[in-house]
Protein backbone atom coordinates (compact mmCIF):
# COMPACT_ATOMS: atom_id res chain seq x y z
CA UNK A 1 0.00 0.00 0.00
CA UNK A 2 1.52 3.17 -1.10
CA UNK A 3 1.42 6.36 0.70
CA UNK A 4 -1.18 7.53 3.87
CA UNK A 5 -4.60 7.82 4.13
CA UNK A 6 -5.88 11.06 6.25
CA UNK A 7 -9.58 10.64 7.87
CA UNK A 8 -11.01 13.28 10.19
CA UNK A 9 -11.43 13.39 13.68
CA UNK A 10 -13.65 16.13 15.86
CA UNK A 11 -13.17 17.75 18.94
CA UNK A 12 -15.08 17.02 22.63
CA UNK A 13 -17.96 19.04 20.97
CA UNK A 14 -17.79 17.13 17.59
CA UNK A 15 -16.12 20.32 15.56
CA UNK A 16 -13.76 19.09 13.24
CA UNK A 17 -10.04 19.87 14.29
CA UNK A 18 -8.17 18.12 11.55
CA UNK A 19 -6.92 14.73 10.09
CA UNK A 20 -5.06 12.15 11.16
CA UNK A 21 -3.30 9.06 9.85
CA UNK A 22 -5.34 5.59 9.79
CA UNK A 23 -4.29 3.64 7.20
CA UNK A 24 -5.16 0.21 8.71
CA UNK A 25 -8.74 0.94 8.57
CA UNK A 26 -8.88 3.02 5.54
CA UNK A 27 -9.66 0.53 2.92
CA UNK A 28 -11.86 -1.84 1.51
CA UNK A 29 -11.49 -5.56 0.88
CA UNK A 30 -11.16 -3.97 -2.78
CA UNK A 31 -8.66 -1.60 -1.57
CA UNK A 32 -10.43 1.14 -2.86
CA UNK A 33 -10.62 4.25 -0.08
CA UNK A 34 -13.53 3.78 2.54
CA UNK A 35 -15.70 7.06 2.72
CA UNK A 36 -14.61 9.42 4.74
CA UNK A 37 -10.41 8.45 3.97
CA UNK A 38 -8.39 10.63 2.14
CA UNK A 39 -5.20 10.89 0.57
CA UNK A 40 -4.63 14.26 1.05
CA UNK A 41 -6.58 16.84 3.05
CA UNK A 42 -6.62 20.12 3.87
CA UNK A 43 -7.14 21.85 7.39
CA UNK A 44 -8.39 25.73 7.15
CA UNK A 45 -7.84 27.63 10.69
CA UNK A 46 -7.75 30.76 11.53
CA UNK A 47 -4.50 31.78 13.13
CA UNK A 48 -5.07 33.72 15.62
CA UNK A 49 -8.05 34.37 18.26
CA UNK A 50 -8.19 38.16 16.36
CA UNK A 51 -10.36 36.68 13.29
CA UNK A 52 -10.80 39.72 11.37
CA UNK A 53 -14.60 40.63 10.18
CA UNK A 54 -13.05 40.32 6.26
CA UNK A 55 -10.60 38.67 4.87
CA UNK A 56 -8.44 41.17 4.39
CA UNK A 57 -5.26 39.91 4.96
CA UNK A 58 -3.67 36.30 5.64
CA UNK A 59 -5.59 35.57 8.65
CA UNK A 60 -5.66 31.47 8.25
CA UNK A 61 -3.64 28.86 7.24
CA UNK A 62 -4.23 26.22 5.11
CA UNK A 63 -2.48 22.63 6.19
CA UNK A 64 -2.30 20.57 3.80
CA UNK A 65 -1.84 16.82 4.75
CA UNK A 66 0.51 15.28 1.98
CA UNK A 67 0.24 11.98 0.16
CA UNK A 68 3.30 11.34 1.20
CA UNK A 69 2.32 11.67 5.20
CA UNK A 70 4.14 14.93 5.37
CA UNK A 71 1.89 18.26 6.44
CA UNK A 72 2.96 21.98 5.22
CA UNK A 73 0.99 24.79 6.15
CA UNK A 74 0.47 27.93 3.48
CA UNK A 75 -1.09 31.55 4.11
CA UNK A 76 -4.54 31.87 3.32
CA UNK A 77 -7.87 33.37 4.17
CA UNK A 78 -11.25 32.05 4.01
CA UNK A 79 -13.28 34.93 4.30
CA UNK A 80 -14.51 37.19 2.08
CA UNK A 81 -12.93 40.94 0.88
CA UNK A 82 -16.12 42.21 2.56
CA UNK A 83 -18.22 39.91 4.55
CA UNK A 84 -21.18 42.07 4.29
CA UNK A 85 -21.58 42.00 0.78
CA UNK A 86 -20.62 38.10 0.34
CA UNK A 87 -21.07 34.93 1.69
CA UNK A 88 -18.65 33.28 4.10
CA UNK A 89 -18.74 29.29 4.18
CA UNK A 90 -20.10 27.83 7.64
CA UNK A 91 -17.21 25.69 9.33
CA UNK A 92 -17.21 22.25 8.88
CA UNK A 93 -16.05 19.27 6.26
CA UNK A 94 -16.27 19.36 2.69
CA UNK A 95 -14.25 17.85 -0.04
CA UNK A 96 -12.19 18.92 -3.01
CA UNK A 97 -11.70 18.15 -6.54
CA UNK A 98 -8.78 19.06 -8.56
CA UNK A 99 -10.39 21.40 -11.25
CA UNK A 100 -10.31 25.19 -12.54
CA UNK A 101 -10.90 28.65 -11.17
CA UNK A 102 -13.89 29.98 -12.32
CA UNK A 103 -15.05 26.05 -12.47
CA UNK A 104 -17.78 26.79 -15.16
CA UNK A 105 -15.08 28.68 -17.57
CA UNK A 106 -14.73 32.64 -17.87
CA UNK A 107 -12.50 34.04 -19.64
CA UNK A 108 -9.37 33.55 -18.20
CA UNK A 109 -10.07 30.13 -16.02
CA UNK A 110 -6.83 28.46 -14.40
CA UNK A 111 -5.92 24.99 -12.65
CA UNK A 112 -7.55 25.24 -9.04
CA UNK A 113 -9.81 23.21 -6.50
CA UNK A 114 -13.43 23.28 -6.36
CA UNK A 115 -15.52 22.84 -3.34
CA UNK A 116 -18.16 20.78 -2.65
CA UNK A 117 -20.22 19.64 0.27
CA UNK A 118 -19.43 15.97 1.11
CA UNK A 119 -22.95 14.72 -0.65
CA UNK A 120 -21.31 16.54 -3.91
CA UNK A 121 -23.34 20.18 -4.04
CA UNK A 122 -21.79 23.06 -4.59
CA UNK A 123 -24.23 24.75 -2.48
CA UNK A 124 -21.97 24.99 0.84
CA UNK A 125 -23.92 26.37 4.04
CA UNK A 126 -23.38 29.72 4.53
CA UNK A 127 -21.69 30.98 8.02
CA UNK A 128 -24.59 32.57 9.45
CA UNK A 129 -27.30 30.91 7.29
CA UNK A 130 -27.98 34.20 5.17
CA UNK A 131 -26.04 34.96 2.27
CA UNK A 132 -25.97 38.72 2.21
CA UNK A 133 -25.00 38.41 -1.96
CA UNK A 134 -28.27 36.21 -2.59
CA UNK A 135 -30.22 36.37 0.83
CA UNK A 136 -29.99 32.31 0.73
CA UNK A 137 -28.45 29.90 3.40
CA UNK A 138 -25.75 28.64 1.35
CA UNK A 139 -22.79 30.48 -0.86
CA UNK A 140 -22.11 28.70 -4.26
CA UNK A 141 -19.17 28.12 -6.25
CA UNK A 142 -16.44 28.39 -3.82
CA UNK A 143 -12.93 27.17 -5.19
CA UNK A 144 -9.28 27.16 -3.41
CA UNK A 145 -7.58 29.53 -5.62
CA UNK A 146 -4.67 31.81 -5.62
CA UNK A 147 -5.24 35.92 -4.49
CA UNK A 148 -4.71 38.71 -6.89
CA UNK A 149 -1.67 39.72 -8.43
CA UNK A 150 1.67 40.30 -5.88
CA UNK A 151 -0.78 38.93 -3.34
CA UNK A 152 -2.93 41.87 -3.71
CA UNK A 153 -6.42 41.00 -1.58
CA UNK A 154 -9.56 43.35 -2.15
CA UNK A 155 -11.52 44.63 -5.12
CA UNK A 156 -10.19 45.88 -7.98
CA UNK A 157 -11.45 48.57 -10.34
CA UNK A 158 -13.70 46.88 -12.46
CA UNK A 159 -15.51 45.57 -9.25
CA UNK A 160 -14.41 42.03 -9.23
CA UNK A 161 -13.13 40.90 -5.50
CA UNK A 162 -10.09 38.12 -4.93
CA UNK A 163 -12.82 36.19 -2.47
CA UNK A 164 -16.80 36.42 -3.02
CA UNK A 165 -16.26 33.24 -0.41
CA UNK A 166 -13.56 31.38 -2.59
CA UNK A 167 -10.65 30.40 -0.13
CA UNK A 168 -7.55 32.69 -1.13
CA UNK A 169 -3.86 30.98 -0.77
CA UNK A 170 -0.55 33.16 -1.50
CA UNK A 171 0.51 33.57 -4.54
CA UNK A 172 3.87 34.29 -3.16
CA UNK A 173 7.22 35.82 -5.54
CA UNK A 174 6.13 34.76 -9.41
CA UNK A 175 3.20 32.31 -7.64
CA UNK A 176 5.80 30.00 -6.22
CA UNK A 177 3.05 29.50 -2.79
CA UNK A 178 0.53 28.75 -5.08
CA UNK A 179 2.21 26.71 -7.52
CA UNK A 180 3.64 24.53 -4.31
CA UNK A 181 0.11 24.37 -2.86
CA UNK A 182 -1.38 23.35 -5.97
CA UNK A 183 1.91 20.64 -6.67
CA UNK A 184 0.57 18.84 -3.93
CA UNK A 185 -2.83 17.35 -5.29
CA UNK A 186 -3.73 15.07 -8.05
CA UNK A 187 -5.26 16.34 -11.12
CA UNK A 188 -6.25 12.77 -11.90
CA UNK A 189 -9.49 12.99 -9.85
CA UNK A 190 -9.73 11.52 -6.38
CA UNK A 191 -11.74 13.69 -3.53
CA UNK A 192 -9.26 15.58 -1.37
CA UNK A 193 -10.42 16.10 1.99
CA UNK A 194 -11.36 20.13 3.59
CA UNK A 195 -11.81 21.15 6.89
CA UNK A 196 -12.69 24.78 7.68
CA UNK A 197 -12.11 25.36 11.19
CA UNK A 198 -13.11 28.51 12.91
CA UNK A 199 -11.75 28.51 15.75
CA UNK A 200 -8.21 29.66 16.34
CA UNK A 201 -5.20 27.63 16.48
CA UNK A 202 -4.41 26.44 20.16
CA UNK A 203 -2.70 29.18 22.20
CA UNK A 204 1.27 28.71 21.91
CA UNK A 205 2.77 25.71 24.57
CA UNK A 206 5.14 27.54 25.80
CA UNK A 207 7.50 25.89 28.86
CA UNK A 208 5.42 27.58 31.25
CA UNK A 209 2.94 24.55 30.75
CA UNK A 210 6.42 22.20 32.10
CA UNK A 211 6.88 24.40 35.42
CA UNK A 212 3.04 24.84 35.98
CA UNK A 213 3.26 20.75 36.83
CA UNK A 214 3.37 20.59 40.16
CA UNK A 215 6.14 18.05 41.65
CA UNK A 216 4.42 15.29 43.86
CA UNK A 217 5.76 15.49 47.48
CA UNK A 218 8.62 13.20 48.53
CA UNK A 219 6.85 9.90 49.31
CA UNK A 220 3.83 10.22 47.36
CA UNK A 221 1.97 7.44 45.63
CA UNK A 222 3.13 5.54 42.52
CA UNK A 223 0.37 6.78 40.67
CA UNK A 224 1.28 10.43 41.47
CA UNK A 225 4.60 10.13 40.16
CA UNK A 226 3.41 8.78 37.19
CA UNK A 227 0.44 11.29 36.82
CA UNK A 228 3.48 13.59 36.43
CA UNK A 229 5.66 12.39 34.33
CA UNK A 230 2.97 11.80 32.11
CA UNK A 231 1.91 15.15 32.45
CA UNK A 232 5.63 16.21 31.48
CA UNK A 233 6.06 13.76 28.70
CA UNK A 234 2.64 15.40 26.70
CA UNK A 235 3.73 18.83 27.42
CA UNK A 236 7.14 17.71 25.73
CA UNK A 237 5.21 16.57 23.01
CA UNK A 238 3.14 19.44 21.59
CA UNK A 239 6.41 21.46 22.65
CA UNK A 240 7.85 19.39 19.94
CA UNK A 241 5.36 19.38 17.60
CA UNK A 242 4.53 23.17 18.23
CA UNK A 243 8.63 23.71 17.13
CA UNK A 244 7.86 21.17 14.12
CA UNK A 245 5.15 23.33 12.97
CA UNK A 246 6.71 26.43 13.52
CA UNK A 247 9.20 24.96 10.90
CA UNK A 248 12.10 25.05 13.83
CA UNK A 249 12.45 21.61 14.06
CA UNK A 250 13.54 19.33 10.51
CA UNK A 251 11.46 16.26 10.13
CA UNK A 252 14.32 14.49 10.99
CA UNK A 253 14.90 16.21 14.45
CA UNK A 254 10.74 15.85 15.40
CA UNK A 255 11.19 12.15 14.87
CA UNK A 256 14.14 11.77 16.11
CA UNK A 257 12.80 13.61 19.17
CA UNK A 258 9.44 12.24 19.26
CA UNK A 259 11.34 9.15 19.57
CA UNK A 260 13.11 10.25 22.44
CA UNK A 261 10.29 11.33 24.07
CA UNK A 262 8.13 7.69 23.36
CA UNK A 263 11.19 5.86 25.16
CA UNK A 264 10.80 8.12 27.78
CA UNK A 265 7.25 7.79 28.34
CA UNK A 266 8.17 3.83 28.30
CA UNK A 267 10.36 3.92 30.62
CA UNK A 268 8.03 5.42 33.16
CA UNK A 269 5.14 3.29 32.55
CA UNK A 270 8.14 0.55 33.12
CA UNK A 271 9.52 2.30 36.42
CA UNK A 272 6.34 2.93 38.02
CA UNK A 273 4.28 -0.37 36.86
CA UNK A 274 6.92 -2.75 37.97
CA UNK B 1 59.21 67.00 -18.94
CA UNK B 2 57.48 65.17 -21.53
CA UNK B 3 57.00 62.25 -19.56
CA UNK B 4 54.81 64.61 -16.81
CA UNK B 5 53.13 66.36 -19.64
CA UNK B 6 52.24 62.57 -20.44
CA UNK B 7 51.33 62.44 -16.61
CA UNK B 8 49.08 65.30 -16.48
CA UNK B 9 47.47 64.53 -19.45
CA UNK B 10 46.63 61.15 -18.14
CA UNK B 11 45.50 62.32 -14.56
CA UNK B 12 43.03 64.64 -16.42
CA UNK B 13 41.17 62.73 -18.64
CA UNK B 14 40.75 60.35 -15.94
CA UNK B 15 39.18 63.04 -14.09
CA UNK B 16 37.45 64.27 -16.75
CA UNK B 17 36.05 60.88 -17.43
CA UNK B 18 35.46 60.07 -13.75
CA UNK B 19 32.86 63.14 -13.66
CA UNK B 20 31.06 62.52 -16.19
CA UNK B 21 30.58 58.99 -15.11
CA UNK B 22 29.18 59.82 -11.98
CA UNK B 23 27.24 62.93 -13.76
CA UNK B 24 25.62 60.09 -15.45
CA UNK B 25 25.17 57.59 -12.48
CA UNK B 26 23.38 60.29 -10.82
CA UNK B 27 21.21 60.89 -13.48
CA UNK B 28 19.61 57.15 -14.09
CA UNK B 29 20.14 56.66 -10.23
CA UNK B 30 16.39 55.94 -9.93
CA UNK B 31 15.42 54.86 -5.96
CA UNK B 32 12.41 52.21 -5.51
CA UNK B 33 11.21 53.10 -2.16
CA UNK B 34 11.52 57.15 -2.58
CA UNK B 35 9.80 56.35 -6.23
CA UNK B 36 7.44 54.00 -4.10
CA UNK B 37 6.85 56.71 -1.54
CA UNK B 38 6.64 59.59 -4.11
CA UNK B 39 4.15 57.88 -6.10
CA UNK B 40 1.82 57.36 -3.28
CA UNK B 41 2.28 61.10 -1.65
CA UNK B 42 1.15 62.22 -5.30
CA UNK B 43 -2.03 59.92 -4.97
CA UNK B 44 -2.99 61.01 -2.07
CA UNK B 45 -6.53 59.40 -1.02
CA UNK B 46 -5.98 57.25 -4.20
CA UNK B 47 -1.91 55.91 -3.03
CA UNK B 48 -3.60 52.35 -2.19
CA UNK B 49 -4.24 52.14 -6.13
CA UNK B 50 -0.28 51.36 -6.37
CA UNK B 51 -0.03 48.21 -4.74
CA UNK B 52 3.22 47.05 -5.73
CA UNK B 53 6.62 48.66 -7.64
CA UNK B 54 9.34 47.72 -8.65
CA UNK B 55 12.66 48.54 -10.95
CA UNK B 56 14.77 46.27 -12.91
CA UNK B 57 17.46 47.91 -14.87
CA UNK B 58 15.74 50.46 -17.29
CA UNK B 59 12.35 48.58 -16.73
CA UNK B 60 10.08 49.91 -13.83
CA UNK B 61 6.70 47.44 -13.20
CA UNK B 62 4.13 48.22 -11.35
CA UNK B 63 0.97 46.72 -9.81
CA UNK B 64 -2.07 49.05 -9.66
CA UNK B 65 -5.81 49.49 -9.13
CA UNK B 66 -6.30 52.21 -11.40
CA UNK B 67 -9.21 52.24 -13.63
CA UNK B 68 -6.90 52.01 -16.59
CA UNK B 69 -5.16 49.12 -15.35
CA UNK B 70 -8.82 47.09 -16.15
CA UNK B 71 -9.81 49.42 -19.14
CA UNK B 72 -6.90 50.77 -20.78
CA UNK B 73 -8.88 52.08 -23.75
CA UNK B 74 -11.23 53.39 -21.29
CA UNK B 75 -14.37 51.88 -22.84
CA UNK B 76 -15.64 49.32 -20.26
CA UNK B 77 -17.46 46.58 -22.14
CA UNK B 78 -15.15 46.75 -24.93
CA UNK B 79 -16.40 45.66 -28.01
CA UNK B 80 -15.63 46.37 -31.90
CA UNK B 81 -17.53 49.07 -32.32
CA UNK B 82 -16.72 50.65 -29.18
CA UNK B 83 -12.98 50.59 -30.30
CA UNK B 84 -14.04 51.53 -33.94
CA UNK B 85 -16.21 54.71 -32.58
CA UNK B 86 -13.48 56.14 -30.39
CA UNK B 87 -11.26 55.39 -33.40
CA UNK B 88 -13.13 56.96 -36.08
CA UNK B 89 -13.49 53.84 -37.78
CA UNK B 90 -9.76 53.46 -38.84
CA UNK B 91 -9.60 49.87 -38.18
CA UNK B 92 -9.83 47.19 -40.84
CA UNK B 93 -11.36 44.02 -39.63
CA UNK B 94 -10.58 40.58 -40.40
CA UNK B 95 -11.83 37.51 -38.33
CA UNK B 96 -11.00 33.91 -37.98
CA UNK B 97 -12.60 30.68 -35.54
CA UNK B 98 -10.35 28.60 -33.42
CA UNK B 99 -10.23 24.76 -33.52
CA UNK B 100 -12.64 25.08 -30.42
CA UNK B 101 -14.83 27.20 -32.51
CA UNK B 102 -14.05 30.84 -30.37
CA UNK B 103 -14.19 33.82 -33.34
CA UNK B 104 -11.14 35.98 -32.84
CA UNK B 105 -11.40 39.35 -34.90
CA UNK B 106 -7.72 41.48 -35.68
CA UNK B 107 -8.26 45.07 -35.98
CA UNK B 108 -5.80 46.64 -37.91
CA UNK B 109 -4.38 49.73 -38.45
CA UNK B 110 -1.07 50.75 -40.62
CA UNK B 111 1.59 48.79 -38.04
CA UNK B 112 -1.08 48.51 -35.01
CA UNK B 113 -3.13 45.86 -34.48
CA UNK B 114 -5.71 44.67 -31.65
CA UNK B 115 -7.47 41.18 -31.02
CA UNK B 116 -10.67 40.90 -30.04
CA UNK B 117 -12.11 36.84 -29.06
CA UNK B 118 -15.40 37.12 -29.03
CA UNK B 119 -17.15 34.64 -26.04
CA UNK B 120 -20.28 33.63 -26.40
CA UNK B 121 -22.80 34.24 -23.22
CA UNK B 122 -23.37 30.58 -22.97
CA UNK B 123 -19.14 29.67 -22.28
CA UNK B 124 -19.28 32.49 -19.35
CA UNK B 125 -22.05 30.72 -17.59
CA UNK B 126 -20.76 26.75 -18.10
CA UNK B 127 -23.78 26.35 -21.10
CA UNK B 128 -26.75 27.29 -18.63
CA UNK B 129 -28.22 29.65 -20.78
CA UNK B 130 -29.20 26.81 -23.09
CA UNK B 131 -32.37 26.86 -21.29
CA UNK B 132 -34.67 28.62 -23.50
CA UNK B 133 -35.02 31.29 -22.03
CA UNK B 134 -31.93 32.52 -21.95
CA UNK B 135 -31.26 32.15 -25.53
CA UNK B 136 -31.64 34.66 -27.38
CA UNK B 137 -31.50 37.51 -24.22
CA UNK B 138 -27.60 38.40 -24.17
CA UNK B 139 -25.14 39.34 -26.52
CA UNK B 140 -21.78 37.83 -26.86
CA UNK B 141 -18.81 39.51 -25.29
CA UNK B 142 -15.26 40.36 -26.19
CA UNK B 143 -12.02 40.23 -24.78
CA UNK B 144 -9.44 41.92 -25.70
CA UNK B 145 -6.34 39.25 -25.80
CA UNK B 146 -3.44 41.30 -27.38
CA UNK B 147 -2.54 44.34 -28.65
CA UNK B 148 -0.08 45.88 -30.41
CA UNK B 149 -0.07 49.65 -30.75
CA UNK B 150 2.59 51.64 -32.66
CA UNK B 151 0.53 54.29 -34.13
CA UNK B 152 -0.47 58.08 -32.72
CA UNK B 153 -3.87 57.84 -34.19
CA UNK B 154 -4.94 55.32 -31.69
CA UNK B 155 -6.28 56.66 -28.54
CA UNK B 156 -6.22 55.02 -25.14
CA UNK B 157 -7.44 56.13 -21.75
CA UNK B 158 -6.31 59.17 -20.19
CA UNK B 159 -5.59 60.31 -23.62
CA UNK B 160 -2.26 58.45 -23.49
CA UNK B 161 -1.19 57.44 -27.02
CA UNK B 162 2.22 57.09 -29.58
CA UNK B 163 4.34 59.88 -29.35
CA UNK B 164 3.51 61.94 -25.72
CA UNK B 165 6.98 62.19 -24.04
CA UNK B 166 7.60 60.65 -20.77
CA UNK B 167 6.67 63.67 -18.42
CA UNK B 168 3.14 63.70 -19.83
CA UNK B 169 2.57 60.11 -19.92
CA UNK B 170 3.56 59.54 -15.95
CA UNK B 171 1.73 62.74 -15.02
CA UNK B 172 -1.48 60.82 -16.78
CA UNK B 173 -1.07 57.56 -15.74
CA UNK B 174 0.75 57.47 -11.96
CA UNK B 175 -0.07 61.25 -11.37
CA UNK B 176 3.85 61.85 -10.80
CA UNK B 177 7.30 62.48 -12.48
CA UNK B 178 10.59 63.62 -11.67
CA UNK B 179 13.90 63.67 -13.37
CA UNK B 180 15.08 60.38 -12.24
CA UNK B 181 12.47 58.95 -14.00
CA UNK B 182 13.95 59.42 -17.21
CA UNK B 183 16.01 56.45 -17.13
CA UNK B 184 13.34 54.22 -17.40
CA UNK B 185 12.95 52.87 -20.95
CA UNK B 186 10.31 50.46 -20.01
CA UNK B 187 7.06 50.59 -17.86
CA UNK B 188 4.59 47.32 -17.20
CA UNK B 189 1.72 47.97 -15.38
CA UNK B 190 -0.30 44.45 -13.78
CA UNK B 191 -3.73 44.97 -13.28
CA UNK B 192 -4.02 44.05 -8.95
CA UNK B 193 -6.27 40.78 -9.66
CA UNK B 194 -3.92 39.28 -12.40
CA UNK B 195 -6.55 38.14 -14.54
CA UNK B 196 -7.29 41.24 -16.81
CA UNK B 197 -4.18 42.99 -18.72
CA UNK B 198 -0.38 43.84 -18.75
CA UNK B 199 0.54 46.77 -20.32
CA UNK B 200 3.93 47.49 -21.54
CA UNK B 201 5.25 50.93 -22.74
CA UNK B 202 8.32 51.36 -24.52
CA UNK B 203 10.01 54.58 -24.87
CA UNK B 204 12.43 56.16 -27.01
CA UNK B 205 14.34 58.44 -25.37
CA UNK B 206 12.10 60.35 -24.51
CA UNK B 207 8.73 59.50 -26.24
CA UNK B 208 6.56 56.94 -26.18
CA UNK B 209 7.43 54.65 -28.73
CA UNK B 210 5.01 51.56 -28.84
CA UNK B 211 2.35 49.97 -26.41
CA UNK B 212 1.68 46.29 -26.05
CA UNK B 213 -1.63 44.76 -24.38
CA UNK B 214 -1.98 41.41 -23.30
CA UNK B 215 -4.34 39.20 -21.39
CA UNK B 216 -1.96 37.43 -18.26
CA UNK B 217 -2.98 34.32 -19.19
CA UNK B 218 -1.87 34.59 -22.56
CA UNK B 219 -4.50 32.85 -24.43
CA UNK B 220 -7.50 34.63 -23.43
CA UNK B 221 -10.45 32.16 -24.74
CA UNK B 222 -8.27 30.29 -27.18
Amino acid sequence: MEGLEWKSIKDANCNYTGFEWDSKNAYNADKSLKEGYYKTAILIQEKSANVPKDGAYFHAVATVYKEDGTTEDYNATSLPVDASKYGTVAAGIYIAKYGQHPMNGGTNPYPALNVYTLNGSRQLPDVGGDNPATGVSYVEGVNIHKTGKDDFIGIGSNGNATSQGCINIERGFEDANWNDFLSNFSNQGGDIGVIINRTPLKPKVSTEILTSIQKPQLGSSNISWELYYRKRAIAYHQLAILSYKNKELSVGKFYSRMGKLENNLANTYQQFRK
Amino acid sequence: MRKNYILLLFVLLQQLYSCSNKKNREEIYLDENDLRTNIRQSLGEDSADLHFLKVKSDTLEITSNFEWSFFPFGIKDISINKIQDINHFIFHISSTKNQRGTVIHRMTFNESYLDLVEVSDSILNGGFDKLAEHNYSKPNKFYLRYSLIKDSQIKLALDVKIGINKDDFFRKTIKYYDKTMDSIRVFINNDVLGTEYVQVFVFDGNILREILIYNPSGNGQN
